[in-house]
């Protein structure tokens, strides 16, 4: 890899970074709603978005255990989508993990 | 290689940027949905040659950006890669129903995207000196056929360019073959029959049999791709389901009624041969594309008279003997 490949990852890196803290925020009030009124379609629709978009990219910067939790609350939405007995437990589960992860990527 | 890519991810399109700059492409333009992706095309004098599509987008989803792409002539057969997160079949089939030629997963690896990328850019390469080739001769589509190549055929469900039907198979490889089986259809003496014809006959012949092929291939999920001469090779979801007994009569039949002629108005009498289906359950991604040939050479095989097969098994008789 080259310094100039380097760099310009970096640079990408605090992007994500400075994004993440703005989805960590979206994310934590998706989950004060799902405590306060369930699994509601919003709600689920807010939470996978964000899963959605943080898998896409965090893994590639290297923050692999961040992608993996992502896509596994992402996939658990979709496999479930549809399903009017989606277990909010579950669902619960995997958002605290996410929120654990993003407030600490590395 | 010129390449468009559309991500509505800012953090992805800088991930992209940089990643395409070290692997050697540096002429890219990107778009952030689907509607600037296609004001940027209107506008375009030189067109692209290769496009980068996020699925999961607002407004217009990546899969239909490749179907407003496909609707125009220039961008017909122009490599189209998906770079997604969605992993889950259903969005890969409908990628590659809408004309993705091939799909790759987030996150992008780097090693991977270079290897998809330096394919692809041969392929437009080889595209680019074909089109040379053609240009300033004859009338092309009056020209006489290379029944040897492999056609693209459009606007027909489930029929996709050969390519993209190796990257369908790769791609399902990761999630399940389990259900799904490979099978070959051959043309009988399609050496004949298509002998002398233009290039415009022959394509109009094999989309013809292609139309057939899929009419018969539903309601199962399948794709299907043209592998030169008269041979298609096909995958279907109804996997142990599949009859090739069946399905040969039913495509020969639905062949009769579509009564097919030359351009001189001679009837073309067109018989095929379906292999058996070879199951793909648990091959693995290399041997689960290397049973699409296989079906396709049995389909062959059984297109050969009694006769012809006994030349084709005789061993070569040694010089004195």
């Amino acid at each position: 890899m080259n310094g100039d490949f380097l760099a310009g990852m970096e640079k990408v890196r605090v992007k994500f970074l400075s994004e993440l803290s703005v989805r960590k925020q979206s994310l934590n009030d998706a989950y004060s709603a799902l405590m306060a009124e369930g699994a509601d379609d919003r709600v689920i629709q807010d939470i996978s978005w964000i899963a959605h978009k943080v898998s896409g990219s965090a893994a590639t910067l290297g923050f692999k255990e961040l992608g993996r939790q992502a896509s596994r609350t992402e996939r658990l939405i979709l496999q479930s989508a549809g399903d009017p007995t989606l277990d909010d437990g579950a669902l619960r589960v995997e958002v605290v993990e996410l929120l654990r992860l993003m407030d600490d990527p590395s | 290689m010129k390449i468009l890519a559309v991500d509505d991810d800012e953090v992805i399109r800088g991930l992209l940027a940089e990643i395409l700059k070290i692997i050697g492409f540096t002429d890219v333009t990107f778009a952030a949905s689907g509607k600037e992706a296609l004001n940027i095309l209107q506008a375009a004098k030189d067109p692209f040659e290769c496009f980068l599509l996020d699925i999961e987008m607002p407004g217009m989803t990546g899969i239909t950006l490749v179907t407003h792409i496909r609707k125009m002539a220039e961008y017909a057969r122009t490599p189209i890669l998906m770079v997604t997160s969605m992993a889950e079949r259903v969005y890969v089939d409908n990628a590659f129903a809408a004309g993705a030629t091939d799909y790759v997963n987030k996150p992008i690896d780097v090693g991977e995207m270079h290897a998809r990328l330096q394919l692809v850019s041969e392929l437009v390469a080889e595209r680019k000196k074909a089109k040379g080739a053609h240009a300033g001769g004859a009338d092309v589509a009056l020209a006489p056929a290379d029944t040897s190549e492999r056609l693209h055929i459009e606007n027909i469900d489930g029929v996709i360019d050969y390519l993209s039907l190796e990257n369908y198979l790769l791609q399902l490889s990761r999630l399940s073959l389990f259900g799904n089986c490979a099978f070959g259809v051959a043309i009988k003496d399609s050496k004949h029959l298509f002998q002398g014809l233009s290039s415009y006959e022959f394509h109009s012949a094999i989309t013809d049999v292609a139309e057939a092929l899929s009419e018969c291939l539903k309601p199962h999920r399948f794709f299907l791709a043209h592998i030169g001469g008269g041979d298609f090779a096909g995958i279907s979801d109804a996997g142990r389901q599949f009859d090739a007994s069946e399905f040969e009569t039913a495509v020969s039949d639905k062949l009769r009624e579509m009564d097919l002629y030359y351009s001189n108005g001679r009837p073309m009498m067109v018989h095929l041969a379906v292999s058996d289906p070879i199951q793909l359950d648990w091959r693995s991604s290399r041997s689960s594309v290397n049973a699409l040939l296989e079906a396709v050479g049995q389909a062959e095989q059984k297109t050969l008279s009694p006769a012809d097969a006994l030349i084709e098994i005789q061993p070569p008789v040694k010089p004195g003997h």
